[in-house]
């Protein structure tokens, strides 16, 4: 299982990029965290993920 | 007013906007045109399915310099990883660090705050720390490299005003020793903002006073005012207080007065 925004969800396989199409978001409005790691949705690693993997989607929000 | 710098950046505005809790972007937008902001604040979050983000925000802050918060930080760990969310969402190396585990009054925690300083110094960013008002602990950030020290003037948005004021003196006093003191939190009214210019420190950060008010974009405005007003009356050198009264008018040949 790969944890994705906090979720157990088996997406073993497949990359950053396909994963975030299926959430159906805009690829330059956010950012993911792969593990420990930041990329910007425009820059994504190739590599496929695999099981263990935690994957944080974020956007930009308002806030103080 | 002269120009200030936070690391590398030079900025003219001394008046920092957060982004939290305006109505619609349209007020925000208003309200950063009216208070002639540089800097807006704004946080990071989780993107749920078919919800990517805040739509229309980044149109409405268009022109104005993203600084990201780690807002919701409870540890150093979750503070960097959401400094680095930041730089890849908005492409700054700037960050204003957050590390607050206390939700009621959402004090930071001084301990985590200066961890997460070193670690995010040391990957490169320009630190902007949220902390209580105490000098030895900003003393101890700017010598790990912290761009500026973020003391508070009361907790986040109570909008209580410059209570922390007697420390933040010691500041002021100490100014020369220390990165830009940017006063953040708990300021509620344009005198208060003026109030921390007035003593010398750098620069406020405003959120709640804004965007709580009736008439943002006009409380807005005040606030920039009020820290033109706080700086060049700083710049002008304030008369000392005195004890007792001075008369402005002169005390000899007062008419109608007989002499004894």
């Amino acid at each position: 299982m790969v944890w994705l925004n906090g979720k157990p969800e088996p997406l073993e396989g497949k990359t950053l990029r396909e994963v975030l199409q299926e959430m159906g978001v805009e690829l330059e409005r956010v950012a993911v965290l792969l593990n420990e790691e930041a990329f910007s949705g425009g820059e994504l690693p190739e590599r496929v993920l695999e099981d263990g993997d935690v994957v944080e989607v974020v956007a930009l929000m308002q806030g103080g | 007013m002269g120009a200030w710098r936070v690391g590398d950046i030079e900025l003219e505005s001394r008046l920092i906007l957060g982004s939290g809790k305006f109505k619609d972007f349209w007020v925000m937008r208003e309200a950063i045109q009216a208070a002639a902001a540089q800097v807006i604040t704004v946080s990071v979050r989780r993107v749920e399915v078919k919800a990517p983000g805040h739509v229309g925000l980044l149109e409405a802050l268009e022109g104005v310099r993203l600084l990201p918060n780690t807002a919701g930080a409870k540890t150093a760990e979750e503070a960097v990883r959401l400094a680095r969310l930041g730089q890849a969402l908005t492409g700054e190396r700037w960050v204003k660090l957050e590390v607050i585990p206390d939700p009621t009054y959402l004090l930071p925690d001084p301990v985590e705050t200066l961890r997460a300083t070193e670690r995010l110094v040391e990957e490169g960013f320009l630190v902007l720390p949220y902390m209580g008002p105490d000098l030895v602990l900003a003393k101890r950030l700017a010598a790990l490299g912290a761009a500026t020290v973020m003391p508070l003037a009361a907790p986040i948005g109570s909008g209580w005003g410059v209570r922390t004021r007697a420390l933040l003196e010691l500041f002021a006093r100490e100014r020369p020793h220390l990165p830009p003191v940017v006063v953040d939190a708990g300021l509620g009214l344009p005198s208060h903002a003026a109030e921390v210019l007035e003593m010398g420190l750098d620069a406020v950060l405003v959120n709640t006073a804004i965007a709580e008010a009736q008439n943002p974009p006009a409380m807005a405005e005040a606030f920039r005012l009020a820290v033109e007003a706080g700086r060049k009356a700083y710049l002008a050198g304030p008369m000392q207080p005195r004890e007792a009264a001075s008369p402005s008018s002169p005390t000899e040949g007062v008419p109608l007065r007989r002499s004894p």
